[in-house]
């Protein structure tokens, strides 16, 4: 015999069940795919963040780093106790025994820069097994154990060089291919994106590749010997401002015109275009995607939901567009692409 | 007679092998590429051997001396971010620039030279050490961020030519036959060569052992901030990065040039044979257009049979008298 009374009740469980049930799927229905649910990670701030870094050895590095320190000094100073950051200088091995570092350091949020994509994948899966959300900024992992990853699409990127250059050359002509340092994947990657480019223009035949791991003594050396090997060139496809540096450095000593160029957002290659009118096409390096990482780690800890993998955008800009970005007023190892307040600009990179 | 001429001929084939290994490369390189034999591509061979050359003159006298100096590489650098940033790209200061950079790099080849004749530190340990604490200052006075605009000057010295040599490779030509004066026809040659091959033989000879060691290293250091201006002078840009690497070049050229490491053996023109070996080789795979894996093997394999041959006991002397010499 079941009294009103009990009836009552069993309904006002079931339905209680029901809600929750129903809610859950609605709450899971919520994350849009490609996002990453960070509830498990919510912890009451202020946090200490780590970062597992490469080191700041050239300009790119140096800017990235910047915006690292403004997202966690300034922009997000009020969400973080700490950040503690230990560079391995492009050493796998030493950036290991670093993150092993930084985690017995008792950090709540881990920031690498990988120095390889293969060598990290047992340290950056050891991490985020331990319940540490891991972002990882510019190069990949071999492995889906990370929180969130913010990178440029460097095929993409490879593609807008091809892409300019062939039309600048209105689908014709001979060009030569600077890229950065042999079997890197970062450097495949761009390679893959200008031969997808240039796909599309089949009369712009490539002349030579050549790798000058992004020096502009290298770069210069080579285009001494292309420029002597290669009576016409008619445009350099260089991954970069510096080997574009060189690249033109060696046209100026033979003597030659120098062809359209593709470069990126540096400084020092904006003082030269601007010195000798050089038409080229700058492809952002991306190293503001730093504080993107921050924003995200700020998310992760507070538990909303980030994608899994960000692109970060890239900023391309001509010949005509340059008084816009070139700063004289700078040193040439500023990037004209960042998101940087003009306050730490002028005191990193005032002459 | 006829045995005389054969040892003075096989003398000279085992002291001056990296040459027949020159002239085969350039043999191949007049077969295979027309291009190569240019003037123009000459002369820019020339010039880019230059500041490995003076680089690796220095590295020369030391290893002779019974040392080794990996730290050459970071004070090429820290000449080159030194010179960007004293001028900011103004030649008013230039010649003060200079002066101070070479002294710089005499101070630091001082130091080294310090710890291993005085204190006994290992040549390569403290080389290694030093040229990291040096690169280390550097990074944090310019924060990595150099200015990187040089004089006209500096630019003079690195890419500009003098009729139609360069002025790189005049400045290194000159560098290599005083040193070679140096170390065949006077007394401190001797003492550098009696240091490296016995050091207690030669200190009961009345050798300074200790400061001979040193001077080998201020002479590096000195050699090393010249090659560190003519690098960024060549390029028309200091930047932090430029000159990563050659230290171990201009060991590989040293060694390839026939000087023994272990100290006492050697001459400049072997070093200089090996440097043009090696920037020559690198001149020639980009002409053959070779794909970058095959680049690396023709070098390193090229390369090492230099080395080898030289390592190996060769009976030049029966090889010229079977051929009736």
């Amino acid at each position: 015999m079941v009294t009103k009374k009990g009836l009552t009740a069993f309904m006002a469980i079931c339905f209680a069940f029901t809600f929750v049930l129903f809610s859950s799927f609605a709450l899971a229905e919520d994350l849009l795919p490609g996002m990453v649910d960070t509830t498990k990670y919510k912890k009451k701030g202020p946090w200490l963040a780590g970062r597992a870094a490469l080191g700041d050895t050239n300009a790119w590095m140096t800017m990235f780093s910047l915006h690292f320190n403004y997202g966690i000094e300034e922009k997000y100073q009020k969400d973080f106790k700490g950040f503690k950051v230990a560079s391995c200088f492009w050493n796998p091995v030493k950036q290991i025994a670093d993150i092993e570092q930084l985690v017995a350091q008792g950090v709540d949020i881990l920031f690498v820069d990988p120095a390889s994509e293969g060598a990290l994948v047992g340290a950056v899966e050891e991490v985020y097994d331990m319940g540490i959300p891991v972002v990882l900024a510019s190069t990949g992992v071999n492995t889906d154990k990370y929180t969130t990853w913010v990178s440029r699409d460097n095929i993409k990127a490879g593609f807008l060089y091809a892409n300019w250059m062939g039309k600048k050359l209105n689908g014709k002509g001979n060009v030569v291919v600077l890229m950065g340092m042999a079997g890197s994947s970062y450097a495949e990657d761009v390679l893959r994106g200008v031969n997808q480019g240039l796909g599309a223009f089949p009369d712009i035949k490539i002349l030579e590749t050549a790798y000058c791991d992004w020096s502009p003594v290298k770069a210069k050396e080579t285009m001494e010997v292309f420029i002597q090997s290669n009576p016409k060139i008619d445009g350099i496809i260089s991954d970069g401002g510096q080997m574009g540096l060189g690249a033109v450095e060696a046209l100026l000593d033979a003597g030659k015109k120098i062809p359209p160029i593709t470069a990126d957002d540096w400084n020092g290659w904006l003082r030269m275009a601007k010195q000798h009118n050089i038409d080229f096409l700058a492809v952002s390096g991306g190293n503001p995607l730093s504080l993107t990482c921050v924003q995200l780690a700020t998310k992760i800890m507070r538990g909303e939901p980030v994608p899994k993998i960000v692109e970060y955008p890239i900023v391309t800009f001509e010949k005509d567009q340059l008084d816009q970005y070139y700063r004289p007023d700078l040193t040439d190892q500023y990037f004209a692409v960042h998101e940087l307040p003009e306050a730490w600009i002028k005191k990193n990179y005032s002459k | 007679m006829k045995e005389k001429y054969a040892s003075f001929l096989a003398q000279i084939v085992k002291d001056h092998i990296v040459y027949l290994f020159l002239i085969a490369v350039l043999i191949i390189a007049a077969i295979l590429s027309p291009q190569f034999f240019k003037l123009q591509n000459l002369f820019n061979i020339l010039r880019q051997a230059s500041a490995l050359g003076l680089l690796a003159i220095g590295q020369t006298v030391v290893v002779i001396a019974g040392g080794i100096d990996v730290s050459v590489a970071a004070i090429m650098q820290l000449a080159g971010v030194t010179i960007a940033e004293i001028t900011k790209a103004q030649d008013k200061l230039v010649f003060v620039a200079i002066v101070t950079v070479l002294f710089m790099g005499t101070a630091i080849g001082f130091g080294n030279g310090l710890l291993v004749a005085k204190r006994k530190v290992q040549p390569f340990v403290s080389t290694l050490f030093v040229g990291l604490l040096v690169t280390g200052l550097r990074l944090l006075v310019t924060k990595a961020t150099p200015s990187g605009g040089l004089p006209a000057f500096i630019r003079f010295l690195g890419s500009d030519s003098l009729g139609p040599i360069p002025n790189a490779v005049i400045i290194f030509g000159c560098t290599a036959l005083m040193i070679n004066f140096i170390l065949s026809k006077t007394t401190l040659g001797r003492s550098i060569y009696a240091v490296g091959g016995n050091p207690a033989t030669a200190f009961f000879s009345g050798v300074k052992v200790d400061r001979i060691t040193i001077f080998s290293y201020m002479l590096c250091g000195f050699l090393a901030a010249i090659a560190g201006l003519v690098l960024v002078g060549y390029l028309g840009y200091a930047d932090q990065n430029i000159g990563i690497g050659y230290e171990w070049d201009s060991i590989a050229a040293v060694a390839v040039g026939g000087v023994v490491l272990g100290g006492g053996r050697g001459k400049i023109s072997g070093t200089i044979a090996g440097v043009l070996l090696m920037t020559v080789l690198l001149n020639l795979v980009l002409i053959l257009k070779l794909s970058v894996e095959y680049q690396f093997v023709i070098r390193g394999v090229v390369i090492i049979a230099a080395v080898a041959f030289y390592a190996g006991q060769w009976r030049w002397k029966r090889l010229f008298l079977s051929k009736g010499v």
